[in-house]
C-alpha cells in the first residue's frame, strides 16, 4: 500500500519506491535521510485535515517530514522490516 | 613552532555541531562570511591541554560530500582545501548524533575515506540513552579506525577528553596542499550498508523508549492543537516584543538624553556641539532605542530553534505555503524577517529548490522588520487616538496589527503572482529532518543573541552613524542669510533635493518634509525617524517651546491624518534598506533580482500610500 494510506503509528517497511515520481535532488536527499527499499518506516503525523498536507514519518531512527506527493511514491508493507 | 593548527567541525544537520562549537570556544568566537558567498563563517580559538591554541571553524551541516546548496558547497570546498579565504583543516572533528548513528555514519565514512586526520565526537549520548540506546564507543572507534569521544555538548560533557584527543591527533606541521584523494567509489547502497553494519555493532543494547519526542509531537503536530499552539506562541512572542521592551527602551532614551546633557555641558555652542547633539546622538539614539525589541524577537526565535520546535512550525505551515508556491521551509526565514530581512534572506540558504528560495528572498522585505517599528510607533502614537475599541483592545495596537497583517497578506499575494509570472515553474518540495526535542542551553541562546545585537549595533555605529552625519550636514548647510526668515531646512542641500522628488510624492499626500526624510531612509528604514527628528530639531532649534515637544507632537501640527496614514502604508512596502538590497544581490548572484525587488516594492509602496491617502481624503478624515 502507499505510505499515504498507512495508518499512523503502524510499523511497516518500504517495499518499493517510485523514484521516477520524485525529482532527482529530492530523491537523493531522501536516500541521505535513510529512505531505501527495506527501511523500517512508520507514519507519525499528517498536517491538516484533508490528508494532502505534509507527512511526518519515522525512517529508521529519524523523523522526516515530506509532502504527500513524495509519500505517495513510497509503497510500504506493514510489519517489521 | 609558529604554525597555528586549524580544526573543522563537520557533520550532518542536527548533530549538535554548533552546540559543540559553542562549548569548545565559549565567547572566543566570531561570525563572518566566506568571500563571494553569504555563507556564515563561524570561527574561534580552542585552547588545547598541551598549551597550543588552534583555530576552529564550524562548517555548515551537510548529508554528504555531494553538495546541493551553497552551504554544502562551502563545507565540501573547505574539507578539500579549495575554499577561497580558508586554510585546509589539519584535523576534522566529525560530529555524529549518537541516536542517529546508522544514518550519520554514512557521511562519516565518506569523510574518513579522504585520509585526513579525523576524530569522531559521538554527540548527544544523553538523548540516545533517553531513547533506550546503549553504545560502545571503543568498538565504534575500532571499526572506524579513528578516535571516538562521547560528548554531550549542551551539558559540557566529554570536552576535556575531546581536547586531549585533538592535541594527540593534530599534526605539528601545516598541510597546505588540497586533498588529493579521489572520492571513494562506493555506491550509496554500499556506504549505507557499511554504516548500518558498524552502527549495529556499536549499539550494545536497545530498548524501545522513544517516548519523549513522540509524546510532545502528538500534541504539537495534531491538526487541531498544533496550529493553535503555533499561533498562540506567535501571539505571545509579539506581546512580549512590545510588553517587555517598554522599560529598556526608556532606559536607552534616558541614557541618550543624559549623554546629550553631558555634551551640552562640556562643549561650547557651535558647529561641533550641534553636530554631536542634534546629529549624532539624536539620530543614532532614535535607532538604537529599538534594540530591545529586536533582541526579544530573536531570543524567542533562537529558543524555539534550539528546542527543535521550529521544524515543527515549518511542518504545520507547509500547507499554507504550498498554496502560494512556497515551502514550509520558508516559514523560518520569513519569521526571522520580522526581526530583520537580512538574516531572513540569509536563512533561505536552507531551501534547496532555487525557485522557492528566490520567491522567499523577494517577499522577505514584506515581513514587518523591526526597522519599521520606529516609524510605525511614532506615527501611530501621534495620529491614532489611544482608546479602546472594545474587549480591552486598543485602537493603536489594532492599527499596528493591521500593518503587520497587511505585510503578510501582501507577501502571500506577491508570492502567488511571482510563481505564476516571473518565477514560473512547478511547486517546490518540502523535505526536512525533524530533530528530537531538547532543553535549550540558555548560554548558547544568549551567545546567539549577543552576535545579533553586535550586528545591529555595528550597523548603528557605521551605516546609521555615517548617514546621520551626512544628513545633518545636508540639512544644515548652506545656512540662509541672517534675518531672511527663510527656513534653514528648506534652504539646505537636502531641502533642495527633496524639492526635486516632491512632485512624484505630492499626489500621494507626501509633503516636503517626508520627501526629505525618504532620501536618507534609503540607507535604512528607521533612519526616516532620525531624519524627521534631525530636520525638526534644526527647524525648531530657534523655538525652545517647540523643541521641548516630542517629535510626534510636532508632526501632529504639520501633517494631516490622510498624510500620516499614507506614510504608514508606504512603509508596509518600503524598499528602503541598502543592506537588504546588497544581501539580495549577493544571494542571487547579480543585480537582476535586487533591482526587480526594489522596483516592485517602490511601485507597491507608491500605490498603497496613494490608495490610502485618496481613500482617507474621500472619507473626510
Amino acid at each position: 500500500m502507499r505510505l499515504t494510506h498507512l495508518a499512523p503509528n503502524s510499523p511497516a517497511y518500504v517495499e518499493t519506491i517510485d523514484w521516477s515520481a520524485i525529482p532527482d535532488s529530492d530523491g537523493k536527499r531522501l536516500r541521505e535521510l535513510g529512505l531505501h527499499e527495506g527501511a523500517s518506516i512508520e507514519l507519525l503525523h499528517r498536517a491538516g485535515f484533508t490528508g494532502k498536507g505534509a507527512h511526518a514519518c519515522r525512517i529508521g531512527r529519524m523523523i522526516v517530514a515530506m509532502r504527500a506527493a513524495h509519500a505517495a511514491a513510497i509503497d510500504v508493507r506493514t510489519g517489521a522490516a | 613552532m609558529d604554525h597555528v593548527g586549524m580544526i573543522a567541525l563537520v557533520g550532518n544537520p542536527n548533530a549538535g555541531k554548533s552546540a559543540l562549537f559553542n562549548a569548545l570556544t565559549g565567547a572566543r568566537q566570531h561570525v563572518g562570511n566566506y568571500p563571494g558567498v553569504t555563507v556564515e563563517r563561524k570561527y574561534g580559538r580552542l585552547a588545547l591541554p598541551d598549551g597550543r591554541n588552534v583555530d576552529i571553524i564550524d562548517l555548515p551541516g551537510t548529508y554528504s560530500l555531494d553538495a546541493k546548496s551553497p552551504d554544502e558547497e562551502v563545507t565540501r570546498n573547505v574539507i578539500f582545501g579549495y575554499q577561497e579565504g580558508e586554510r585546509r583543516p589539519d584535523l576534522l572533528i566529525i560530529v555524529l548524533d549518537a541516536a542517529n548513528l546508522d544514518n550519520h555514519l554514512r557521511f562519516a565514512l565518506e569523510l574518513i575515506a579522504l585520509g585526513s586526520p579525523c576524530i569522531v565526537a559521538l554527540n548527544m549520548v544523553d538523548l540516545a540513552t533517553r531513547d533506550g540506546l546503549e553504545l560502545d564507543a571503543l568498538r565504534l572507534s575500532a571499526d572506524l579506525g579513528v578516535p571516538v569521544i562521547s560528548t554531550v555538548a549542551v551539558r559540557r560533557r566529554g570536552l576535556d577528553e575531546l581536547r586531549a584527543a585533538v592535541a594527540a591527533a593534530l599534526p605539528e606541521h601545516e598541510v597546505t596542499e588540497p586533498v588529493q584523494a579521489v572520492l571513494p567509489q562506493r555506491s550509496e547502497a554500499e556506504l549505507r550498508t557499511e554504516a548500518q553494519r558498524i552502527a549495529a555493532r556499536a549499539i550494545v543494547a536497545e530498548t524501545p523508549s522513544r517516548r519523549f519526542t513522540s509524546q510532545i509531537d502528538k500534541i504539537v503536530l495534531n491538526p487541531f492543537s498544533g496550529p493553535l499552539i503555533l499561533f498562540g506562541l506567535l501571539f505571545l512572542i509579539f506581546q512580549a516584543v512590545f510588553g517587555w521592551s517598554e522599560a529598556p527602551i526608556t532606559w536607552i532614551e534616558d541614557g541618550f538624553a543624559a549623554l546629550q546633557g553631558v555634551v551640552e555641558a562640556i562643549l561650547p555652542e557651535g558647529f561641533l556641539r550641534d553636530l554631536i547633539v542634534q546629529g549624532i546622538i539624536n539620530g543614532v539614539g532614535s535607532v538604537v532605542v529599538f534594540l530591545p525589541q529586536i533582541l526579544i524577537l530573536f531570543f524567542f526565535i533562537l529558543l524555539l530553534e534550539a528546542t527543535g520546535y521550529m521544524t515543527r512550525a515549518a511542518f504545520l505551515m507547509d500547507g499554507l505555503m504550498a498554496r502560494v508556491g512556497l515551502s514550509g521551509r520558508a516559514f523560518i526565514p520569513l519569521l526571522s524577517s520580522f526581526a530583520c530581512a537580512i538574516p531572513g534572506i540569509m536563512a533561505t540558504r536552507t531551501i534547496s529548490d532555487p525557485k522557492d528560495r528566490l520567491t522567499t528572498i523577494l517577499i522577505a522585505p514584506l515581513m514587518t522588520c523591526s526597522a519599521r517599528l520606529p516609524v510605525y510607533t511614532l506615527i501611530i502614537a501621534a495620529f491614532i487616538p489611544n482608546r479602546d475599541v472594545g474587549a480591552g483592545i486598543g485602537l493603536q495596537g489594532l492599527v499596528l496589527l493591521a500593518l503587520y497583517v497587511a505585510g503578510i497578506v501582501s507577501a502571500l499575494i506577491v508570492a502567488t503572482l511571482l510563481r505564476l509570472g516571473v518565477i514560473k515553474g512547478p511547486g517546490g518540495s518540502f523535505l526536512m529532518e525533524m530533530p528530537k526535542y531538547q532543553m535549550p542551553l540558555l548560554r548558547d541562546v544568549l551567545l546567539g543573541l549577543w552576535q545579533r545585537a553586535w550586528i545591529f549595533l555595528r550597523r548603528a555605529g557605521t551605516i546609521i552613524f555615517a548617514t546621520t552625519i551626512i544628513l545633518w550636514l545636508l540639512l544644515s548647510f548652506p545656512k540662509p542669510p541672517e534675518g531672511s526668515g527663510i527656513s534653514p531646512v528648506e534652504h539646505s542641500v537636502a531641502g533642495r533635493i527633496a524639492s526635486v522628488i516632491e512632485p512624484v510624492l505630492r499626489p500621494i499626500g507626501f509633503n516636503h518634509e517626508i520627501a526629505l526624510a525618504l532620501i536618507p531612509a534609503m540607507a535604512a528604514r528607521e533612519v526616516a525617524v532620525s531624519a524627521l527628528a534631525t530636520a525638526n530639531a534644526i527647524e525648531e532649534s530657534e523655538d525652545e517651546e517647540q523643541t521641548a515637544k516630542s517629535l510626534g507632537e510636532r508632526l501632529q501640527g504639520r501633517w494631516s491624518l490622510p498624510t500620516a496614514l499614507a506614510f504608514l502604508a508606504w512603509f508596509v512596502f518600503a524598499p528602503q534598506c541598502l543592506s537588504t538590497i546588497a544581501v539580495t544581490k549577493r544571494e542571487t548572484n547579480g543585480w537582476r533580482w535586487p533591482l526587480f525587488m526594489t522596483g516592485y516594492l517602490f511601485a507597491l509602496a507608491w500605490l498603497a500610500a496613494g490608495a490610502t491617502y485618496w481613500t482617507a481624503v474621500a472619507l473626510g478624515l
